[in-house]
């Protein structure tokens, strides 16, 4: 049995002091694990923990939820070891295919409008089945056991004949081989006619992304369609006919800024009132600038510290009239779809890319569909590599198996390059610690 | 030396959320932190 010399708090311990007891979370585990005062005030300083201020009981317990492993353990070897893991496991494959660079609204802070201007486009059913078959080839080579399709644009609903033929075609295909296919769609939501509709009960679509940004008025303002009309009522009652007719989620997202946050609570009061928060989940997103929006953010971007309160309040407030959120945090998920060697995003012209951040900028396109299938695999394999964490301070940070180095879009905007280090220190700290600290005390499940 | 205490060692110490086994990569699904995107 180990004794207390062999052992130490684990360098992905982040203490969190409340009033009654204190919280342990191990970032690399994901455990959460509550202390009472009498054995946090034994170990408030870590090297009292393998001072004999514990029972062996105490010791067996505290190990098990790894807050102490072995002192010999290389923690950063086993991070890294678990990151790569996860970046090479290609049991399922996420293909998330943009149908359309075409968009009906015209939404103030629209981030893709650089690219759709400049790549206007339409996916051509041929390419719709190279990607098909490409993703046939990529399966068989790597063993995958599942694929889940995401439909994507600019405004995916414009295209509900390639949505028709590839939710048949991805089926015909790959359900001889035995692999499971689910699709997801992110949409505006204004669009759902008979034929949509019965394809996403036929084909049994998992969720269905869809942005509201809160009362009609302030919706309308910032999501009107292409000729200036409102959005909201057609959307809402499109929801409300998914959520009433089909087994399929929702995931309302909204994103927000200076001038909508207030007005979120409606939102939410109203799903609640209308009886449609069963099926129905929210995500919040700060609006995020770049070099297509700046005219929006000038006027109504938050500070930091303002869009961390904020955000933060949105998920304690929605958890508060029993509504779900997702992600909950992010000790939930893992890595993001750059960092994965089987997550790929196919643009209208059959290009590939590895985050939808990327989707039209020339650099990072890893190949495409018609291109050899082993020289895209490299590419892929190039990107997928590239660790910015590998450096002093991210390798000594408490938060970097969430943080990774952090988000390599978020960094190509501020810098232009994607090798710096983008660091989410901030944000953890100010909204996922806070939150989960909130999600414990109130005996929510995590 | 350990103090006794006067709680039991599951009242003192409680696991709230398990450790997830690193062999086990889908149990950590995607998430994207700046679009919100998960899966």
């Amino acid at each position: 049995m180990l004794g207390n010399d062999n052992l130490k708090v684990s360098k992905f311990c982040r203490f969190i002091d409340c009033s009654e007891h204190a919280i342990v979370i191990n970032t690399l585990y994901r455990s959460i694990t509550q202390l009472d005062k009498e054995v946090w005030n034994s170990c408030q300083s870590p090297s009292r923990i393998t001072k004999g201020m514990l029972t062996s009981d105490e010791l067996e317990l505290l190990k098990l939820a790894k807050v102490l492993v072995h002192k010999d353990v290389d923690e950063i070897n086993l991070f890294a070891d678990w990151l790569q893991r996860v970046k090479r496991d290609t049991s399922s494959i996420r293909a998330t295919i943009a149908l359309t660079s075409r968009c009906n609204f015209n939404c103030s802070y629209c981030f893709e409008n650089g690219y759709m201007k400049k790549f206007p486009s339409d996916m051509k059913r041929k390419t719709a089945s190279v990607i098909v078959s490409w993703l046939k080839t990529f399966a068989l080579e790597n063993e995958s056991r599942e694929i889940k399709i995401y439909l994507y644009g600019g405004e995916p609903t414009l295209r509900i004949d390639l949505i028709d033929f590839l939710t048949r075609k991805f089926k015909c295909v790959f359900r001889p081989l035995k692999i499971k296919v689910e699709f997801y769609m992110y949409t505006n939501g204004a669009v759902l006619t008979k034929k949509l509709l019965n394809i996403i009960k036929t084909h049994n679509f998992k969720h269905l992304q869809i942005t509201l940004d809160g009362p009609p008025d302030i919706h309308n303002r910032r999501r009107p369609f292409r000729n200036g009309e409102g959005s909201f009522d057609i959307i809402f009652e499109n929801i409300r006919r998914i959520l009433k007719e089909t087994k399929t989620r929702v995931l309302l997202l909204v994103n927000f800024d200076q001038e909508n946050y207030q007005f979120i609570p409606w939102l939410l009061d109203i799903f609640k009132k209308e009886g449609l928060s069963e099926n129905a989940e929210f995500a919040f997103n700060p609006v995020f600038r770049t070099q297509y929006n700046k005219n929006h953010c000038s006027r109504f971007s938050l500070s930091d510290a303002e869009t961390y309160n904020i955000w933060r309040s949105l998920y304690t407030s929605t958890l508060g009239k029993e509504l779900r959120c997702t992600p909950l945090t992010i000790f939930e998920t893992g890595p993001c779809s750059f960092r994965r060697a089987s997550h790929l995003i196919f643009d209208p012209k059959g290009n590939i890319y590895k985050c939808i951040g990327f989707l039209g900028t020339e650099e990072f396109r890893v190949g495409n569909v018609n291109d050899n299938f082993f020289a895209t695999i490299r590419e892929i394999e190039k990107q997928v590599s590239f660790e910015p964490w590998d450096n002093e301070k991210c390798s000594n940070c408490v938060f970097l198996p969430l943080c990774l180095g952090g988000c390599r879009f978020h960094s190509y905007v501020e810098s232009s390059n994607i090798t710096d280090v983008f660091c989410h220190w901030d944000l953890i700290e100010s909204v996922e610690i806070p939150l989960i600290r909130h999600l414990v005390q109130s005996g929510k499940a995590i | 030396m350990a103090k006794k205490r006067k709680k039991k060692v599951k009242e003192l110490i409680t696991i709230v959320k398990a450790p997830k086994s690193l062999k086990r990569t889908a149990d950590f699904r995607a998430d994207c932190m700046t679009h919100r995107k998960c899966d």
